[in-house]
């Protein structure tokens, strides 16, 4: 059975496309068929992880909604170019890059029926084992969607007092959809924190599990978005919480 | 006075929903209609024999429920090999409503550029 799977956060800046890349490259080491799916339509930036260049997307998920294309015609497999031991397999199917049709998105919208379809669709037409949707900050169609239909997701946050305040708006809009799984992500904790205080209190706040409270990591800064962080660095401590964020998001 | 169809009827009644349906409608509904709308979309669709177990209600009952949704433009009916299944009938994002002058002034910026 397939799993869809939403990684968001309500502010920009909190890690969000990494941890996505990173949780789908731990998936495709363990053997799974993953699609990666870049529903940050106004914003889109994952592509650069997986190192996927403008010139090499014939399609994006911009053309699929204007109905060009067929939703798999817009995915990329990506596992080779990304290096590292993967079993399994990485697809992408980025957001157009292109200014233009950013701002044609943005100017005559678009079918939101039709991404539910491409959702599902992927899924059957890639055999997927996972989809990962890696979403918008704050809150629109498109992320009410990804939200809707998840099986799991998790909410990025920094130990940021604005960040408090947006993480419980989208904690609350994802318990009245009745996601069942949701896992709540420390992300960028300044190291002279005490991590299991932060643990404790946000699990108190939401009511709801903590995955991983990570650290600010210098690694993780100079990578610079340069590559995938757990194919880097897999004896890393942050690989380990990747790899306890991804087990839990699954479990 | 009860049940989901009766509090369906209420709400449905106060609302002229003719562009179809947003997820960000999910949010306002009261929650029995939005977790049967939520169910529907989760699974990209649903039969009427799904529905009344779902809702625990009889095949009757639910038919009256999702006909209604279908009326208001929430749902739709949809043949999957000679089978009828009903899907959300989501309405197109809205287009942003800005001044016309940012739309011309953008498209001179990417005039050279293939849309």
């Amino acid at each position: 059975m397939s799993k869809i799977i939403s990684i968001h956060s309500f502010r920009g800046g909190t890690g969000k496309s990494n941890t996505t890349a990173n949780i789908s490259a731990i998936l495709a080491s363990q053997g799974l068929r993953v699609g990666v799916i870049d529903t940050d339509i106004q914003s889109p930036g994952i592509h650069v992880l997986f190192g996927f260049s403008e010139d090499e997307m014939k399609y994006s998920l911009n053309d699929y909604l204007w109905g060009k294309c067929n939703i798999e015609d817009a995915a990329y497999e990506v596992t080779r170019s990304l290096g590292g031991n993967i079993s399994g397999s990485i697809y992408l199917i980025p957001s157009s890059i292109k200014a233009g049709e950013i701002a044609r998105v943005l100017r005559e919208g678009y079918d939101v029926g039709l991404l539910n379809d491409g959702f599902h669709e992927l899924v059957e037409a890639l055999d997927l084992d996972v989809l990962m949707i890696d979403t918008h900050p704050g809150l629109n169609e498109e992320t009410l969607l990804s939200v809707a239909i998840s099986d799991a997701l998790a909410v990025i946050m920094r130990p940021d007092q604005q960040d408090y305040q947006g993480t419980s708006v989208t904690v609350e809009v994802a318990r009245k959809l009745n996601v069942p799984r949701l896992v709540i992500v420390v992300n960028k904790t300044p190291l002279v924190y005490d991590f299991e205080q932060v643990r404790s209190q946000v699990e108190q706040l939401y009511s709801a599990e903590v995955a991983a409270v990570m650290p600010h990591s210098d690694e993780m800064m100079a990578l610079a978005s340069a590559g995938v962080f757990v194919l880097r660095y897999p004896d890393h401590e942050m690989t380990r919480l990747y790899r306890q964020i991804a087990q839990k998001l699954m479990s | 006075m009860g049940g989901i169809f009766d509090r369906l009827q209420d709400d449905l009644d106060a609302r002229n929903n003719k562009k179809g349906l947003s997820p960000v409608d999910l949010l306002d509904m009261p929650q029995d209609l939005a977790d049967l709308i939520n169910q529907i979309i989760r699974r990209n669709g649903m039969k009427l024999e799904d529905v009344a177990q779902n809702l625990n209600q009889s095949i009757e009952k639910a038919e009256q429920t999702l006909d209604k949704l279908v009326e208001k433009g929430y749902i739709r009916r949809v043949k999957v090999k000679q089978e009828v299944w009903y899907k959300a009938q989501f309405g197109r994002k809205a287009d942003k409503v800005v001044s016309d002058n940012i739309w011309s002034k953008l498209d001179n910026i990417f005039k050279d550029e293939q849309v």
